[in-house]
Parts: C-alpha cells; sequence; structure tokens
C-alpha cells in the first residue's frame, strides 16, 4: 500500500496538471511568430496552425477569417455597412489595412496558395476580401488533425474599429489568418462586418512577438520567454491554452503595472497587468480597483478566473477607437487625461470587458449570430457590478448632485428607440447599427434584470452559473440558455424568451385610469316605491348621518404588445393596501371597490420586476395631481429660459 | 476718465433707475412666461399624476426628467423646443427695442421728462436703425467666423496626430475661449454702434457701425478692460443666485416661490447690468 502511495500521488498530480489544459477540446491551435516593423506599420508573420476535425464529416476546405482586408478599401462589406465609420471614429483613408496571405501549405507537404480563393458567404459582396477559402487536396477524416503553415503581412490601419496604429500605439487584434468554425456541417466563417464581431474555436497559442526595444509589449497569456536581440529588437513568447483568440499591443508611452491578485473564495491567483499610457498615469488606481473588482464579481457570481493573467490595456490619446474591446485574458479600456472621478466610464468599460473573460472569452457563443450572448449577457452582469461597487442610482454619473444609474443609462437607450428588431438576429441584419447596439446591449441586459425580478435573485444566480458552468469552453446558443433557465427555475419561460428575444414589440403597462366617486343616495323608483328623502327615521327624528360610500375605479391598460402577468398595488386614504393580479393578456381591465375609503394612488408593477416596461411613468397614478412638484419644474424651466433669454440678447 | 472711472460711472447710472430694471424684467418674463404654462400641460400631463413624481418636489431626479422626455408624446417635447426657438427671436427683436429705450434714457439731457414715454418713444425712435445695425452686423459675425474657422483649421492640422492629449485639451480649450473673445468683441462694437447713432442721433447706421470698429480698435486696451470688468459683476451676481438659491430647500409652495422670486432678482440684476454696459461704454466714447 504504502509503495503505491507515491504512484496514486503522481497520477493524481498529473491529472490536476492536466485539469486546466483540459478546460476545452482544443480544435484550432497556433504557433505564431510576428515581426513589428513601426516605420510601415506592418507585422511579419508566420503561423502554424494545427486544426482538428471535431465533426462526424470529412472536410474538403477550410476557411480563414482575414479580417483586416476589411479596412483595405471603401468597397468592403464592413466599409459598405459602416459607411468608413465605427464607434463614433473615420477610417483614415490614407492609413488602409490589409493582410496579404504570400503562401498557405501543409506543413512539410503540399502546396495549398495556388487553390486561394476570396469567398462572401453573407452578401455576394465581390471587393470584400475577409473571408479566404483553400482546398485540401484529400478531405480530412474525421477526429483527425491537419497543420497548415502560412506565411502573412499585415498592415495595420490608422486606429479604426478596435484595430491599428496610431503615433507610437499599436493595438494588434484580429491580425493573423484565423479559421472559421466548422459545425453542424458546414462552415461558420462570416464576413467582418461593421455590426458584428466574432467566433471561434477554442486551442492553445504560442504566439513570439519581435518588437523594437524601445516598446512596452503586452499580449494574450502569460510570458514564458524575453529575448533580447541584436538588431536592437527583443522578442516575448506568450502560451495560453483554452482561447479562441490572440490579440498584443505595443507602445513606448506605456507604463506598466503588474499585482497579484488572490481571492480565497472561490480560489483565484491571477496576476493584474496594466499598460497605461503616460497621459493617464493618474488614472491607474481607478483602472485597478475597477478590474479588482470584475474580478471578484465575476469570480463569484458566474465561478472563479482561471488564468493566470489579465492584461489592461490603456489606449494611447487619439486611439480610442481601440478602446473598450476584448481579447481572451486581455482587453482594452478607455479614458481621458481629465476624467471626473464621477464620471465612472473607465470603470464602466474595464468592468464590461473584463466580464467579457467570461461572456465570449470562457462561453464561446457566435458573436456574429447572436450577439446578446456575450453583449446582453455582459451588460447584465455589469450593471449589476457597478451597481454592487458604486451605488445602484449613480454608478455611471454621479457628479455635482447629477446622480444617473447603469439601469437608467440603459433604459434612455431603450426606451426612446425605434423598435425594429428582435434582439435575436444576426449582426449585420439589423436596421442600424443603433439598433443593433441598443438591442445586443441595453435591451437584452434589462431583459435578464426583469427576468432576474421575475424568477427571484436567487434563482437567477444559480441559473447563471449553472449555464456559465455547462457551456464553459463551448458555443452555446440562445435555445442553451432559454433550456438552462427553464431547467434552473422549473418553470415554462417560452411565452417570456418568445416576445423579448423574438419579437421588437415593447412592454408598457399603465394604470389608464384613476377615480373615485361618491355614491349618492338613490334617487327615483325602486321596487315600485319611491325613494324616501334622505335623513330622516321613522318618527321624523333626525337621522345618524351614513358614512360616505365611495366607488372607486382603477383601469389597467396594455399599451405593449408584448403579455406579460401583472401586479397592482391599490392604496386607500384609510391606509388599506390592495394587491390585485392580472394575467395580463386582455388590453385593459378593472378593479372596482364601493368603500367608504377613498382610493389615493394605483400602481402596477409596485416592485418594478418589468425594468423593460417602456415608460415607468404611466405605472403608477395619484388621485390628485402632485401640484407643487409640477410647479416646481416648470418655475424652474421658466427661469432657465428667462436666463437663456437674456444670455442671448446680452 | 479712466476704466474703473467709467465702470463705476456705469455701475452707478444703472443702479439709479429702477424703473428701468424692473421694466427689462418685466419684458423677460413677459417672453418667457408662455413657457411656464406650455411646460406645465406638457409635463403635467406627463407625468403629473405619477406617483414618480412625489419625490420630485424634494430632489431633482434625472430618472423622473428622463421618462418625461421619453414619455411625453414626442410632439410635447418638440413643442417645446419649438416654442423656446421662437421665444428666442421674439426676445431678440425686443431687444432691438429695449437698446433704443435704454440709450433713450441715458442720453436724455435734464429737464423734465417722464420716464415711460421717453422708453417707449426711444424704442420707436431708434428701432428701425438698431434693426439695420443688426443686419449690419451679418458681415462682422462672418469675418469672426472665417477666422475662426481658419485658426480652428490651422490647430487641427497642427495635432492631427498628436497623442498628446495635455496639448490637445488646452489648444480646445484655446479654441473655445476664443470663440467668446470674438463673440464679446463684435457685441461690444455693436454697443459702441448703437451708442454713437443714438447718442449723435444719426440715420447712417453702416458709419456708425465702421466708426465703432475703429474706435475699438483704436483703443482696445480700454474697451476690452471695461466690457471684461463689467463682465465680473455678472458672474459675481450669478455666483451670489447660485449660492442663495442652493440656501433655499425647496419642499414646499412658499420656498418653491422665494426660490423663485431669487431667480427673478437674478434675472434683473442682468437687466441692471445691460444698463450698467450702455451707460460706462457711452463715457469711455464720450456720448453719454
Amino acid at each position: 500500500m504504502r509503495r503505491s502511495i507515491p504512484i496514486f500521488a503522481a497520477i493524481f498530480l498529473f491529472m490536476a496538471s492536466a485539469l486546466f489544459a483540459a478546460l476545452s477540446r482544443p480544435i484550432a491551435s497556433y504557433d505564431i511568430k510576428a515581426r513589428l516593423v513601426p516605420a510601415e506599420k506592418k507585422i511579419l508573420g508566420s503561423e502554424i496552425l494545427t486544426w482538428l476535425n471535431d465533426t462526424d464529416l470529412p472536410v474538403s476546405e477550410l476557411r480563414f477569417h482575414l479580417y483586416l482586408n476589411a479596412f483595405k478599401n471603401s468597397r468592403t462589406t464592413f466599409m459598405r455597412e459602416s459607411g468608413g465609420s465605427s464607434r463614433g471614429f473615420k477610417a483614415d483613408k490614407n492609413n488602409w489595412g490589409f493582410i496579404t496571405v504570400k503562401n498557405i501549405r501543409i506543413q512539410d507537404g503540399d502546396d495549398l496558395t495556388p487553390s486561394m480563393a476570396f469567398i462572401q458567404p453573407d452578401d455576394g459582396n465581390a471587393d470584400d476580401r475577409t473571408v479566404m477559402k483553400i482546398d485540401l487536396p484529400t478531405p480530412l477524416p474525421p477526429g483527425k488533425k491537419i497543420a497548415v503553415a502560412i506565411e502573412f503581412t499585415s498592415k495595420l490601419p490608422k486606429v479604426f474599429a478596435r484595430s491599428g496604429f496610431a503615433g507610437d500605439f499599436y493595438m494588434v487584434g484580429q491580425w493573423f489568418p484565423k479559421i472559421g468554425v466548422f459545425q453542424n456541417g458546414a462552415w461558420n466563417c462570416h464576413q467582418y462586418h461593421a455590426s458584428s464581431e466574432f467566433f471561434a474555436d477554442y486551442g492553445t497559442y504560442h504566439v513570439e512577438i519581435t518588437a523594437p526595444e524601445k516598446f512596452v509589449v503586452g499580449a494574450t497569456g502569460k510570458r514564458n520567454g524575453e529575448t533580447k536581440n541584436a538588431d536592437g529588437t527583443r522578442t516575448y513568447v506568450h502560451d495560453q491554452e483554452n482561447v479562441h483568440d490572440f490579440a498584443w499591443t505595443a507602445c513606448p508611452d506605456f507604463i506598466e503595472f503588474r499585482e497579484k491578485y488572490a481571492l480565497a473564495e472561490p480560489s483565484v491567483k491571477t496576476e493584474m497587468i496594466l499598460l497605461v499610457h503616460r497621459s493617464h498615469v493618474k488614472q491607474k488606481d481607478r483602472y485597478a480597483q475597477a478590474l479588482r473588482n470584475g474580478l471578484e464579481f465575476y469570480s463569484r457570481s458566474y465561478g472563479p478566473y482561471p488564468y493566470e493573467t489579465i492584461t489592461l490595456v490603456d489606449p494611447a490619446p487619439g486611439a480610442m477607437g481601440a478602446g473598450g474591446m476584448e481579447y481572451p485574458t486581455l482587453f482594452t479600456a478607455g479614458t481621458t487625461t481629465w476624467m471626473p472621478k464621477g464620471v465612472r466610464f473607465p470603470e464602466m468599460v474595464t468592468i464590461h470587458e473584463f466580464g467579457h473573460g467570461y461572456w465570449y472569452g470562457m462561453v464561446g457563443s457566435n458573436e456574429f449570430e447572436e450577439a446578446w450572448l456575450d453583449e446582453g449577457i455582459n451588460t447584465y452582469s455589469e450593471i449589476k457590478a457597478m451597481a454592487k461597487y458604486y451605488g445602484e442610482d449613480r454608478s455611471m454619473i454621479d457628479i455635482g448632485g447629477l446622480k444617473i444609474g447603469s439601469v437608467a443609462y440603459n433604459r434612455m437607450s431603450v426606451i426612446g428607440s425605434g423598435r425594429f428588431d428582435p434582439i435575436v438576429k444576426k449582426s449585420w441584419e439589423y436596421i442600424s447599427g443603433g439598433s443593433y447596439s441598443l438591442n445586443v446591449y441595453a435591451k437584452a441586459g434589462l431583459m435578464l434584470l426583469t427576468l432576474e425580478k421575475w424568477l427571484g435573485e436567487e434563482v437567477m444566480s444559480r441559473l447563471m452559473r449553472t449555464y456559465f458552468e455547462r457551456w464553459k469552453f463551448r458555443h452555446p446558443t440562445s435555445k442553451d440558455f432559454i433550456h438552462t433557465a427553464e431547467e434552473v427555475s422549473g418553470k415554462d419561460l417560452g411565452w417570456f424568451f418568445s416576445q423579448v428575444l423574438y419579437s421588437p414589440d415593447k412592454l408598457d403597462y399603465a394604470v389608464s385610469g384613476l377615480k373615485a366617486e361618491e355614491i349618492a343616495a338613490g334617487e327615483g323608483l325602486f321596487d315600485g316605491r319611491a325613494t324616501e328623502p334622505p335623513g330622516k327615521e321613522e318618527g321624523g327624528a333626525p337621522a345618524k348621518p351614513a358614512p360616505k360610500v365611495y366607488r372607486n375605479e382603477i383601469t389597467v391598460a396594455r399599451y405593449g404588445e408584448w403579455i406579460f402577468p401583472q401586479e397592482i398595488l391599490v392604496v386607500f386614504d384609510d391606509g388599506e393596501k390592495v394587491r390585485e393580479t392580472w394575467d395580463g393578456k386582455d388590453r385593459w381591465t378593472r378593479f372596482v371597490y364601493q368603500k367608504t375609503a377613498k382610493v389615493v394612488s394605483a400602481e402596477v408593477d409596485p416592485d418594478h420586476k418589468m425594468v423593460l416596461d417602456a415608460n415607468y411613468a404611466n405605472n403608477s397614478r395619484v388621485l390628485e395631481l402632485k401640484r407643487p412638484a409640477v410647479v416646481k419644474a416648470a418655475l424652474g424651466f421658466t427661469a432657465w429660459v428667462q436666463g437663456f433669454l437674456s444670455l442671448i440678447s446680452f | 476718465m479712466n476704466v474703473i472711472q467709467c465702470a463705476v460711472k456705469g455701475i452707478r447710472e444703472s443702479t439709479v433707475r429702477p424703473k428701468m430694471i424692473v421694466l427689462l424684467w418685466s419684458f423677460n418674463l413677459l417672453v418667457a412666461g408662455l413657457c411656464y404654462f406650455v411646460f406645465l400641460r406638457a409635463f403635467g400631463g406627463a407625468v403629473g399624476t405619477s406617483a414618480l413624481v412625489k419625490e420630485m418636489v424634494h430632489k431633482a431626479d434625472m430618472n423622473v426628467v428622463v421618462e418625461f422626455l421619453t414619455s411625453a408624446s414626442g410632439g410635447a417635447v418638440t413643442e417645446l423646443f419649438v416654442i423656446v426657438i421662437g421665444l428666442s427671436v421674439l426676445y431678440a427683436l425686443v431687444s432691438v427695442f429695449l437698446y433704443g429705450g435704454i440709450l433713450q434714457i441715458l442720453i436724455q439731457k435734464g429737464g423734465r421728462w417722464r420716464f415711460a414715454e421717453t422708453f417707449f418713444a426711444g424704442g420707436g425712435r431708434f428701432y428701425g436703425r438698431f434693426f439695420r445695425l443688426e443686419i449690419y452686423s451679418l458681415g462682422l459675425w462672418l469675418t469672426a467666423g472665417l477666422i475662426f474657422i481658419l485658426i480652428n483649421a490651422l490647430i487641427n492640422f497642427n495635432f492631427r496626430d498628436s497623442t498628446n492629449e495635455q496639448t490637445t485639451f488646452v489648444f480646445t480649450i484655446i479654441k473655445i475661449l476664443f470663440a467668446f473673445f470674438l463673440v464679446f468683441l463684435i457685441k461690444m462694437i455693436m454697443d459702441y454702434a448703437r451708442i454713437l447713432i443714438a447718442g449723435r442721433d444719426s440715420r447712417d447706421v453702416f458709419r456708425s457701425l465702421l466708426e465703432a470698429v475703429r474706435f475699438v480698435l483704436k483703443k482696445p486696451a480700454k474697451t476690452l478692460a471695461l466690457y471684461y470688468l463689467l463682465g465680473l459683476a455678472g458672474w459675481a451676481s450669478f455666483l451670489l443666485y447660485k449660492v442663495l438659491d442652493s440656501a433655499v430647500p425647496q419642499t414646499s409652495t412658499v420656498t418653491i416661490a422665494i426660490g423663485f422670486l431669487l431667480a427673478q432678482v437674478f434675472i434683473a440684476s442682468r437687466g441692471w447690468l445691460k444698463i450698467a454696459y450702455q451707460a460706462a461704454q457711452g463715457r469711455v466714447i464720450g456720448l453719454i
């Protein structure tokens, strides 16, 4: 027995060490060498891709994303859809970006370069070269691997739509030939669209980056080597398992901060690496605290952060087009030199982009086709995290008495918008970039908050943890989320999701009428007798005045198309409170009470579960107009106009 | 007379004319007052019977404002916006009249005269001339606009690839200050042109404008110093108003009324400043 203990221990240690590596099944693994040539804004690269056919079908062709070709000219699909601007920044027409594949061959085998062809599976735009296809000499059987060697050159654009250079700052994302996802018997390899992000299989990355010595370099994964070269450059070696992308950055003006982060419950040990531009160094502590908050919140809410590093990149001034973007174990944040403390943009971006390490990084949903699964779930998570650490009613803005919380901030974009698209749609099929954003971010985030309030925080918490645990390092779809939600809650939620995910309509319930009328003594004929005049008893003695009775009417209406069961709280002037329920299906319903008390107010959704409700103002109604408040607002507005008039005619 | 003496004289002349201050304030209130009723109807209709506004009497709630902006039918907000724009145009036209009244009073020599008669007579007398002056001033605005565009383009060109956020920020501030400087400069030239027209009872409006430009260019230090010195008085009254306003917790009908009264005092102080500007600048140019 004793002799067997070390053997078991060795087996146990081997299994433990293999545990992390086995988090995902490596389908697409890359061994890349990249050299930054600052003078030309280029990266000279070579990669060996090892791809596993993890399906039951033989594969006769490979498809690759060549994302940088989206910035090659004004006729690409990205440029046509975006009109040459993205996230408020315009493409620089003197600095196009592109990627050239010099040759591609099976490692130690056939040259596949002649079979290279550009295809446009989404829109047939012949000017778009963001998807490349190559034919294999013989189909790759199921369960077999192929290693492909590719030489390429990437020319970076002036920072635009996440990637590029600005002065000496380089954000190198979507920069290498990247294989698509083969699933359900076909390639899922979409063109690069203005309103879409990415989708890829998990694998292991080993990347050697060479850059001039003056640059501070950061990248996905852990740094496992650094060598000084004779030509004045340095080579940095980064390795990372269980990821589906690799990005890096370089800038001589970065100041690097490293901090060990540890959490006891659940157990998390990682290293925070902050690459903060010299101009923003005073805000390093804001970034660091927000990142700590993110690590704690996501680890405790969904599951422990499993990677050894997390790198925050602060884009240089003039490079905000590269800000607010996620990559595995690395993300870009964003700030400006004078960012007031009460404007929590850096904190929000840091928490949001870190959160994508979970919803995109670890739970690898398809951002092209169902962007809400990462953006919406992450917005929901971000709202909760921001509320927890910065205050529910002031998590976004808290400056000079002006307070705006994340929920209000997100509601602003949702309730004031047109309703053209549902949440679930292919990213490039929304009527506009704005519609894409408001649906997959704000509306989806608020939808999940509504669900949370509907199911209860504890059930929602279990739901999210289960979804994360079950689908991490895999590719879930909306149906998988719905299935998990129904399973965990034990409820049929089809009615909920079929409305909020697949219909562009709105949720709006209102108290449309409220009145209390005194019931006068009857007049006329009753049972063939005229009524007695009130106030007299037999014998002519004055009667004791009967208490007044009121007919209280509360009308509740459904103005939107979405149907939700409702609760209604009715308050009477004697302090009595009555809660009613309504299935919410008809266009309206009415509650009538004959009482000696008068109704004071009525409110649908008194517990504020319907975060998606398009109009909070009409959810409640009071019997009497709140005149002082309204007059105060009107007087304030008048004084403002007076000031304005005196200003323009001073 | 030096700048400070001119400023003091101007302020004194303004202070001793409470009737004129009240009149200017009345015009302002009369024009802006329409907004009260429109806003009351729009806001009251959209959120007035909602329990949401209950707390608004105690504190400003941005969420209610957002709900109002988004839930009030688009028409109500658009109506408000159109009304504010319309009133601004109306008030600009009224101001042309008011300038005539102010200057008529200020240039009035001794003897018996009635305030209202003189003020309104002046407003009517100079209205056509001052209105033409506003039209001629478009040339100044155009020139200033071109200068600003040129400077802006020059700065943007030099900083097109800048990654130095501090410098870019400083130059943005400089651009904004420069834009304000141009606006104030033209307003000041217009003041002198009006004083020249009224002081000399001149009908040659264009010539008066050119003379005002020449005068300002000839005495830039004195004219600008006086203009910004009186501007400080405006800022001082604004800060005082903000301090007093924040000291009154507007949570009851009475305190809301006090808050509104304070706002009216501030608006009256704007009228007081307007008179002070005309009186002080009239002394600099020697016509008042």
